[in-house]
């Protein structure tokens, strides 16, 4: 600390320069306030200049014609969604996902899948796992028959209802 | 009375209530020697999802940003939380895989640890305090807090008699939801410090969530606590602790005298306030304390980060309209799985049994292995018993378990054997604690550690504008310093 340069701006301080700097004014500021002087003088931007980036408290000021989207944030995960599916397969029974979640197909990474398709199953058989938050939830057979479809990936984002596999009852 | 200490948390509990854990060690390391300084008792440095955040999310090495801190912070003793069976990270560990943590803590030399466990069940954690003290450590264990029947002023006592019995340096008398009043706490902190003694140290912490962190602070301080939790300001208040100078002035009125330096206190809330712009984090105001949020929250005590989690799983749904529903359910579920502390695990599986009893129009039709788990007592003993319908329906014919079976067995010869060899401790227990697509990630993204070792408020404003094209004059005048930047 001992050849420091001493000076009374704070990072308080610059972030409020820097707030104020970003807020797009199309004039330049002089702004006098107890203890700091500020000026700031906007180059002349020629047309088709990228706009500049603005944080989430200048992009609350309101610029007229101009729509800032840079605060949306967008869900990354794409999920399908089972709602409106519907299966043709005569006598399949479609299991569904009781929840929304990542949907695994095995007890663990790198374990053989619960069941393939061709597999014989009874009523209460582990078909697959929903994640949610970190919780297993097991996707169980609703009858004895065979596994004649497997419609969700490992690892894939399920939604609620999404048909997982389609079981041929046993008659 | 005793002059008040303070256990800092801005960069481990403070970020992640906040700041999602993302804070990285660039931010962390400029104002160390500061925080050095600055008279904090203990400082925490670490816990299990600050680890996971930095392998996972920011591709640090987790380990190196312990090593770096121990330098830079040489004067102050540095803390890690341990969440129980668990350690670090989701698997249950067994003891050996616990001492080998701990030595390797030691040998960078961590001083204390907080030994947590969500369901008080100290049974689980008593190997770990063993075997902590025995390495030298200064072990604390929280008791944590909820509203519930079973969380009487005698319940508490008891619990820390327990662990006044176990062997701990300290006591921590938590209260992870923010839901301790100050009336309360006039009865609670004097019921556990006659259960400990006056020898023990018994250390407060609570959260702003319901806007009386300060106030109950402030109690527990008259009530003659040894040490008190605080974040740096633009890291406090919300889901997350009050700020020290707002506590010291507190502590100053109570007639309590601090350790803490003034000056270096406020370097270090300036420092993160220029964090706090640089990662786009908002700083929070306290909140409003209002009896009937209050009252709501405690019935269901889903923590505010699980709500917006919630939230958005009922609304992929088209059913975010519940809500309300989902969480007065979830008020029904905490009671009937035997009023865990609402924290990870427990919060989830009351968080996500509520919504599937909620979305399936029918309770307990579908439940979670984690929670059948839960009831056959893989987690430990429950607070309470569970509610006996429930019971059966989570637990049915299978039998019950001992969560302590197995845990003497060695797993650490057979992991070397046949995923080794390792260069070092730190990568065994890096590959014991993510799971095998994290550790992967992390391999491959991984990055050395760099950061700015100047910190000055100037040389940043010079380097702020400068990136500015659009910016062709900067004048600032402001006491004794002129500055005028143009292109």
């Amino acid at each position: 600390m001992d050849n420091k340069l001493t000076y009374d701006l704070t990072y308080k301080d610059v972030v409020e320069i820097l707030k104020i700097a970003e807020i797009p004014a199309m004039a330049n500021l002089r702004l006098e306030l107890e203890g700091l002087k500020l000026e700031v003088v906007f180059r002349e931007s020629a047309a088709g200049d990228k706009p500049q980036v603005m944080d989430d408290a200048a992009a609350t000021v309101a610029v007229s014609g101009v729509a800032l989207k840079e605060g949306l944030k967008q869900d990354p995960l794409t999920i399908t969604s089972g709602k409106n599916e519907v299966r043709e397969q005569t006598g399949g029974v479609s299991v569904r996902a009781p929840l929304a979640g990542t949907f695994f197909r095995a007890p663990a990474p790198g374990a053989a899948s619960f069941v393939e398709v061709g597999q014989t199953v009874r009523a209460g058989d582990k078909l697959g796992l929903i994640e949610l938050m970190k919780l297993f939830t097991p996707v169980n057979s609703p009858c004895s028959g065979v596994v004649i479809e497997i419609c969700a990936n490992n690892q894939e984002l399920v939604d609620c209802d999404k048909v997982l596999v389609v079981i041929e009852e046993e008659k | 009375m005793k002059k008040l200490r303070f256990l800092d948390e801005t960069i481990c509990q403070g970020q992640q209530n906040l700041w999602a854990t993302r804070m990285k060690t660039e931010s962390m390391l400029p104002i160390a020697p500061v925080m050095d300084d600055a008279g904090f008792y203990q400082i925490c440095i670490m816990a299990p999802v600050s680890f996971e955040s930095a392998a996972v999310y920011l591709h640090e090495n987790p380990w190196d940003r312990l090593r770096l801190l121990r330098k830079l912070m040489p004067k102050t003793q540095l803390d890690f939380l341990v969440r129980g069976r668990n350690v670090v990270g989701w698997k249950r560990q067994p003891n050996d895989v616990v001492e080998l943590f701990f030595k390797t803590l030691r040998k960078i030399g961590i001083n204390s640890v907080k030994i947590f466990d969500g369901l008080n069940d100290y049974t689980n954690v008593e190997y770990h305090i063993k075997v902590a003290k025995e390495l030298g450590f200064w072990v604390k264990v929280p008791l944590s807090y909820c509203v519930s029947p079973a969380h009487t002023d005698q319940y508490m006592a008891d619990k820390a008699r327990e662990l006044v019995g176990l062997g701990v340096d300290s006591i921590v008398q938590s209260d992870p939801a923010g839901l301790l009043t100050p009336e309360r706490v006039r009865t609670l902190i004097p019921a556990v410090r006659q259960a400990i003694g006056q020898e023990v140290e018994l250390q407060f912490t609570t959260h702003d969530t319901t806007g009386l962190g300060n106030e109950c602070t402030r109690e527990a301080i008259r009530q003659d606590v040894d040490v008190v939790w605080t974040c740096s300001r633009p890291l406090a208040y919300k889901s997350s602790l009050p700020a020290p100078l707002d506590i010291m002035r507190i502590a100053q009125e109570e007639g309590r005298e601090t350790e803490l330096n003034e000056h270096c206190i406020r370097e270090i809330d300036d420092w993160f306030r220029w964090v706090a712009y640089k990662e786009k984090r908002p700083i929070h105001e306290r909140v409003k304390y209002d009896p009937q949020f209050h009252a709501q929250y405690a019935a269901h005590s889903i923590p505010g980060g699980m709500i917006s989690n919630l939230e958005s799983q009922l609304r992929n749904l088209g059913l975010e309209h519940r809500l309300q529903e989902v969480l007065e359910e979830a008020g029904r579920v905490r009671a009937e799985l035997g009023y865990p502390v609402m924290v990870t695990p427990f919060s989830q599986f009351v968080g996500v049994q509520a919504t599937l009893n909620v979305i399936e129009g029918e309770r307990y039709k579908t439940v979670p292995d984690d929670i059948r788990l839960y009831g056959r007592g893989f987690y430990g003993k429950p607070i309470v018993p569970l509610d006996p319908n429930v019971l059966d329906r989570l637990v049915g014919d299978d039998p019950l378990i001992d969560p302590l079976e197995g845990m003497d067995e060695p797993i650490l010869p057979r992991v070397r054997a046949e995923h080794g060899p390792f260069a070092s401790d730190e990568e065994l227990l890096m590959f014991l604690f993510l799971n095998p697509a994290m550790l992967a990630d992390f391999n491959k993204n991984k990055k050395p550690i760099t950061w700015d070792t100047v910190r000055s408020p100037l040389s940043t404003l010079i380097k702020e504008v400068a990136k500015r094209k659009d910016l062709s004059m900067v004048k600032v005048e402001r006491g004794s310093l002129k500055l005028t930047f143009s292109r």
